[in-house]
C-alpha cells in the first residue's frame, strides 16, 4: 500500500477533484495525508481525511478579468502561497514519508518539496489553464510565467533553475477533462485524460427541493464567486433574459444575498449555495462561467451550458464547450438580456445540444474520473521513483 | 575673452572645457554639474554628500522626462561622461555622447572602458548641431547643462527633432534667468557669468519651452528647479576658495592655461548671487517628438473599436463608450481568440501591414495590461499600407490616393 501526500490550494475548484481521488486511493486501501488549511480542507474532505495543517494566510486578491488577472493570479497569489506554504508541506513530507506527492499545478511549493525530497511526484490539473499553453502566441508572457517559478524555486534556496516547469510534472500529469472536450493533448505526452472527479458531497438539507416545479424546464445560473459589482451587473441581464420566460422555465441563481435584486419569486429561485451534483439531474440547461469543475459536471450528466467566461481557463473551456456543439458561448461583459435569451432558448430548444452532451458524457464515463486517476497514481508505486514512464490506465 | 558665437564660440567652449577638465574632476568628481537637494537639506561639509547629489539630480531628470530604461540616447554635451554612464549602467541605455571637448570625449571613454560599459557609451568630439547621426536615430536627446553654450537654440530644438524617432523624449536641465526685464546690475551679473562660463546667452526656462514648441515638439512641460540646486554654490560644496586661496598655483595654472581657465574660480560666487537674487534660474524641460500618425491616430480610433465591436457582438452605446484610453484587457475583456478575429480585421481593411496579433506577441504582459485603443489606433496608423496612407480615417480612398 502507497503513501500519498497531497498538496492543492485553498480553492473549491480545485480541491473537489482532489478529493474525489484522494477518496479513491484511501478506498483502495491507500493512506492519504493533505497538507493544508484545515479550516478550508475539512469540511470538503470530511471528518476522517488526514490534514498536516498549514494555517491559511491571507494573500493579495486577484484581478478580476483578462490578463490582469493572469499577473496577479501568479504575482499575488500562486508564488505569495508556495512561499508561506512550502514549509509546512517539507514538515509533511519528513513526518509522513509519502511514497509519492499528489501536486495541484498551481501548487508550486508541491513540486519544489517533491524535489527536494527526491520524490516521485505526479501534477494534478483542477483547470484547463495550462494544458493548452494559452500563452503560446505571447512568448514573453510565458517567459514572465517561467521567471515567477524560478523565483519560486530560488525563494524556497533551491540551486540554480528548476530542471523543468514546475506545472508539470516528469513522472505523471492527471487532467480532470476528457479528449471529447478538450480534444486530445499534443502536450506534454505524460498527460492522461480522466473526466470531472466527482465525489458525493454533504447533502444541502436546506435546499427548498418542492420549489421545482415538475412541469417546467429548470436551469442552474453559477458564475463562481465574482467581486460584488460583476455579479451584479451579470445576474441583473440574467434575470432579464429570464422573466419573458417564467411560464416555462424555472432557474436557480447561485449567487451572494443581494447581488440579485427584482428577481420574479416563483420563477427565479437565489441561493447563496446550490446542491449543484443533486441538482444536475433534474436540470436542462446550465448557465455557467465555465469553470472547469462545473462544466464537466454538467455535461457528465448530459446537460448542454451556455458559456460566459471570464477569466483564467474559462474562456478555453467555453470555446471547448461550443466546438463541441455542447453549448454555446457569450460573452461575460456585455451580453445583452436579449441575447441571452435567445441563446438560452436555443440549448433548452435544440435537441443537438443535449446530444453532444451526452457524447461527452459517456466519454467522460469511460474515462474514468477519480478512479482512474487513483490507478495512475499507484502505478507510481510499482514504477519506483523516477523513471517517469507512462502508466497505462 | 568676449564670447562670441558660432565657430568662435565654439572653440572656446572646446578649450575651456579641455583646460578645466581635471579640476572639474578633482572639484566635483565625474559629475560636472548641479546637484539636486530636497527644501531644507544643506550640502554635506566639503561637499561629502557631492555624488548622492548630483547623483540626484541625474535621476530627477530621468524621472522628470521619463527617459525609458533600455533607450538609444544622444548625450548633448556629456562631459566627462558622469549622466552617461548612469544611463549605460543602471538604466541600460545605449548612449553616444558629443563633447566640444576632445580630451572630455577621451576621458569619458576611458571611463566608461573601467566601468565596463564601453560596449553601450561612446563618446565623441562632435558639435551637437552636426553630429553625422541619421535621423531618427535617438530615442531620447539627452542636454544635461549644455544648451547654455549654445548660441543658436531653435537649431538646437529643431537637430533634436531630427535625431528623435517619432514619440522619442526630449530632456533638458539647463541654467537659465528669470523671464522678463533684468535691470542694469542683474544685466551685468549675468554677463559676468556668461563671459566666466563661455556661454552666449541664456534663455528663461519659458523661452526654452516656446523653441521647443516652435520646432514641432508635443507635451512639452518644464519644472524650475533652482531651489533645488542652488546649493551647488555653496562655497563649501563647490570647493573652490580652496583654490582661490592658493595664488601661486592660480598664477601657475593662467600661466600655463591661458588666463580663461580663471573663469572656472569666478563663476561659484556669482552663481550664488545670481540664485539668491532669483536672477539666475535653473530648471529642466521635457518635451516629445510627436508620433506622424498621432492626428491619424486620433481618427483611427473609432473605426478601429467598431471593428471589434463586429465582432464582439456589441452596440453602438458601447462603441461610444470607447475613448482612447480604454484598455484592451481590463476593459474591453478582448479575448486571445477575439484578438485574432480583430487582428485578421484590421489586416482586410488596413493592408499587410498591420498585424496586430504579431505587434501582441511581442509585448511584456505590463504592456498587454496597459495596452489602449489608442496603442492598437497609433500601430494601425503608422503600419497601415491601404491607400489612405498614413494620414487619414478608414473612409475610401478618393482616387489621388490621399
Amino acid at each position: 500500500m502507497g503513501r500519498y501526500l497531497f498538496v492543492s490550494l485553498p480553492l473549491t475548484g480545485h480541491v473537489h477533484p482532489m478529493a474525489a481521488v484522494s477518496a479513491a486511493l484511501v478506498a483502495r486501501g491507500h493512506e492519504v495525508l493533505w497538507a493544508g488549511s484545515e479550516s478550508f480542507l475539512r469540511p470538503v474532505l470530511g471528518p476522517d481525511a488526514a490534514i498536516a495543517p498549514i494555517p491559511l494566510r491571507a494573500h493579495r486578491g486577484q484581478a478580476d478579468r483578462g490578463m490582469a488577472a493572469a499577473r496577479s493570479r501568479w504575482e499575488g497569489y500562486v508564488v505569495p502561497h508556495a512561499k508561506a506554504t512550502l514549509p509546512g508541506i517539507e514538515r509533511a513530507v519528513a513526518a509522513f514519508r509519502p511514497d509519492v506527492l499528489a501536486v495541484d499545478q498551481h501548487a508550486v511549493a508541491g513540486a519544489i518539496a517533491a524535489h527536494r525530497a527526491g520524490l516521485p511526484w505526479a501534477s494534478l490539473a483542477p483547470t484547463t489553464m495550462e494544458l493548452t499553453r494559452p500563452y503560446r502566441a505571447l512568448p514573453k508572457v510565458e517567459a514572465w510565467i517561467q521567471r515567477q517559478m524560478a523565483a519560486a524555486w530560488t525563494a524556497a534556496g533551491m540551486a540554480g533553475a528548476p530542471p523543468h516547469d514546475l506545472r508539470f510534472s516528469p513522472h505523471l500529469l492527471i487532467a480532470f477533462t476528457g479528449s471529447a472536450l478538450n480534444g486530445p493533448l499534443d502536450w506534454p505526452d505524460n498527460a492522461v485524460l480522466v473526466g470531472p472527479a466527482l465525489a458525493r458531497r454533504a447533502p444541502d438539507t436546506a435546499f427548498p427541493w418542492d420549489w421545482l416545479d415538475p412541469g417546467r424546464r429548470h436551469v442552474l445560473v453559477t458564475v463562481g464567486t465574482l467581486s460584488m459589482d460583476l455579479a451584479q451587473d451579470f445576474h441583473a441581464r440574467v434575470v432579464e433574459a429570464l422573466r419573458p420566460l417564467g411560464r416555462d422555465v424555472q432557474a436557480i441563481v447561485v449567487a451572494p444575498d443581494g447581488t440579485v435584486p427584482d428577481a420574479p419569486q416563483g420563477d427565479v429561485l437565489v441561493r447563496s449555495r446550490a446542491p449543484v451534483l443533486d441538482l444536475m439531474p433534474r436540470l436542462d440547461a446550465v448557465v455557467s462561467h465555465g469553470g472547469l469543475n462545473t462544466v464537466c459536471e454538467a455535461l457528465a450528466h448530459g446537460v448542454p451550458l451556455v458559456v460566459a467566461p471570464i477569466k483564467g481557463d474559462q474562456p478555453i473551456n467555453a470555446a471547448r464547450v461550443a466546438a463541441t456543439g455542447a453549448g454555446r458561448r457569450v460573452r461575460f461583459a456585455g451580453v445583452r438580456p436579449e441575447q441571452l435569451r435567445a441563446d438560452l432558448l436555443a440549448v433548452l430548444d435544440d435537441p443537438a445540444y443535449r446530444a453532444a452532451a451526452r457524447r461527452v458524457r459517456d466519454s467522460f464515463a469511460a474515462a474514468g474520473g477519480a478512479a482512474a486517476a487513483a490507478r495512475h497514481l499507484e502505478g507510481m508505486l510499482e514504477a519506483g521513483s523516477t523513471d517517469g514512464e507512462r502508466i497505462p490506465a | 575673452m568676449e564670447p562670441g558665437t558660432g565657430a568662435g564660440l565654439n572653440t572656446a567652449v572646446e578649450r575651456y572645457y579641455d583646460i578645466t577638465l581635471d579640476l572639474y574632476e578633482d572639484l566635483w568628481g565625474e559629475h560636472v554639474h548641479h546637484g539636486f537637494w530636497d527644501p531644507g537639506e544643506v550640502p554635506g561639509v566639503t561637499g561629502a554628500d557631492r555624488h548622492a547629489a548630483t547623483d540626484r539630480l541625474v535621476r530627477e531628470l530621468v524621472d522628470f522626462a521619463r527617459v525609458p530604461a533600455g533607450s538609444r540616447v544622444l548625450d548633448v554635451g556629456c562631459g566627462i561622461g558622469g549622466p552617461a554612464l548612469h544611463l549605460a549602467g543602471a538604466m541600460g541605455c545605449t548612449v553616444e555622447g558629443v563633447t566640444l571637448s576632445a580630451r572630455q570625449a577621451a576621458r569619458a571613454n576611458e571611463k566608461a572602458q573601467a566601468a565596463g560599459v564601453a560596449g553601450r557609451a561612446r563618446f565623441h568630439q562632435l558639435d551637437a548641431l552636426s553630429t553625422g547621426f541619421p535621423d531618427a536615430s535617438f530615442d531620447v536627446v539627452w542636454a544635461l547643462e549644455s544648451l547654455m553654450h549654445l548660441p543658436d537654440r531653435p537649431a538646437f530644438f529643431a537637430e533634436a527633432m531630427r535625431l528623435l524617432r517619432p514619440g522619442g523624449t526630449l530632456a533638458v536641465a539647463t541654467w537659465s534667468v528669470r523671464e522678463g526685464e533684468l535691470d542694469d546690475a542683474e544685466q551685468d551679473l549675468v554677463r559676468q557669468i556668461l563671459q566666466h562660463q563661455v556661454m552666449p546667452d541664456f534663455s528663461s526656462l519659458e523661452e526654452h519651452e516656446r523653441q521647443a514648441a516652435a520646432a514641432g515638439f508635443a507635451d512639452v512641460a518644464s519644472v524650475d528647479w533652482s531651489s533645488a540646486v542652488a546649493n551647488s554654490w555653496d562655497p563649501s560644496f563647490a570647493q573652490i576658495r580652496r583654490f582661490e586661496q592658493g595664488r601661486t598655483v592660480m598664477r601657475q595654472l593662467a600661466r600655463e592655461r591661458g588666463v580663461d581657465v580663471l573663469g572656472f574660480f569666478h563663476a561659484g560666487p556669482l552663481m550664488k548671487k545670481g540664485f539668491d537674487t532669483g536672477v539666475v534660474t535653473y530648471g529642466a524641460v521635457r518635451a516629445t517628438r510627436p508620433e506622424p500618425g498621432d492626428a491619424a491616430a486620433a481618427a483611427l480610433i473609432r473605426p478601429v473599436a467598431d471593428l471589434l465591436r463586429g465582432i464582439v457582438g456589441e452596440d453602438g452605446a458601447w462603441l461610444d463608450s470607447v475613448v482612447p484610453g480604454t484598455r484592451i484587457d481590463g476593459d474591453l475583456l478582448v479575448e486571445s481568440h477575439e484578438l485574432a478575429a480583430w487582428s485578421l480585421a484590421l489586416r482586410d481593411r488596413y493592408g499587410d501591414g498591420v498585424d496586430l496579433a504579431a505587434y501582441v506577441s511581442g509585448l511584456e504582459i505590463d504592456e498587454i495590461v496597459e495596452l489602449t485603443v489608442a496603442d492598437v489606433a497609433g500601430y494601425v496608423a503608422a503600419h497601415r499600407s491601404d491607400d489612405a496612407g498614413g494620414s487619414r480615417d478608414s473612409g475610401p480612398a478618393p482616387a489621388d490616393g490621399r
